[in-house]
């Protein structure tokens, strides 16, 4: 059930993505100043942390998924849930790892350490 | 014990069984998952990991001079993805909205809705691609 409800979720979250991702990229339709303008504004922190967010949809998804795969070619039946938890702890730790590395090199980070 | 009557209605009755409608969205749903986890990895690789003499920031540019590395690897990639991401998401958004509404007119009418969003979306993402693939690199000019 808790797979179903978070592949679902994350499948919504990811759809509406897709559609902004193909919205804000019309930018390069306008030429490379455009272009560079839109990506500019996803270098700022509040979108590091969108894109995070995203990365933790990314990463759920496509492991629950390959999971889903693995069912529909008779694979894995007798371990559905152990499965699961071990695609939500690879999720998990994946996402941990890059939101050190994300953050550890935002501008003024190492400043900040030291 | 029990004894086995031979009647007409115990009988192995023929049933013709009619292809689902569902059927062929679901296996496409299972095709574009798995030519997504190719499409996309070499697409995250490439437009933003991959570091081209690049430094830390993406620019038009640089997209532009990695789709002239390799034109044609790049361009059947993005036009895969962007093909199989947009059938894969409108197909999940159809398939959570069947789960919710059981009413047929508002099912066809979210179909029909989905349909025209996604030709929009591939309309568009190709001209955005066309953009990147073919502007000439200031370096170039």
């Amino acid at each position: 059930m808790m797979s179903w409800l978070l592949h679902r979720v994350s499948g919504l979250v990811l759809s509406a993505y897709l559609l902004l991702h193909i919205w804000d990229l019309r930018a390069a339709q306008r030429g490379a100043a455009s272009f560079d303008q839109a990506l500019t504004t996803f270098q700022s922190p509040f979108w590091k942390v969108m894109d995070l967010l995203l990365l933790l949809a990314v990463l759920f998804h496509s492991l629950n998924g390959i999971r889903l795969l693995l069912f529909d070619a008779g694979m894995g039946l007798r371990s559905q849930r152990q499965l699961f938890w071990l695609a939500f702890g690879l999720t998990i730790a994946i996402f941990v790892f890059s939101a050190v590395m994300v953050f550890s090199n935002l501008p003024g980070a190492a400043e900040a350490v030291r | 014990m029990q004894r086995v009557v031979d009647t007409p209605l115990a009988r192995p009755q023929q049933v013709r069984i009619a292809p689902e409608r569902g059927t062929i969205p679901w296996l496409l749903q299972r095709v574009t998952a798995y030519g997504l986890l190719v499409f996309l990895a070499v697409h995250m690789w490439f437009n933003h990991y991959a570091d081209l003499e690049s430094g830390n920031r993406l620019t038009f540019e640089i997209v532009n001079r990695r789709f002239q590395l390799y034109p044609v690897l790049y361009a059947l990639n993005d036009i895969g993805l962007l093909t199989f991401t947009i059938f894969h998401g409108m197909n999940g958004v159809r398939n959570v909205a069947y789960d919710i509404f059981t009413n047929a007119t508002l099912r066809r009418t979210i179909t029909i809705a989905l349909v025209i969003i996604s030709l929009v979306a591939l309309w568009d993402g190709s001209l955005t691609l066309l953009a990147l693939m073919q502007m000439p690199t200031t370096a170039a000019r």
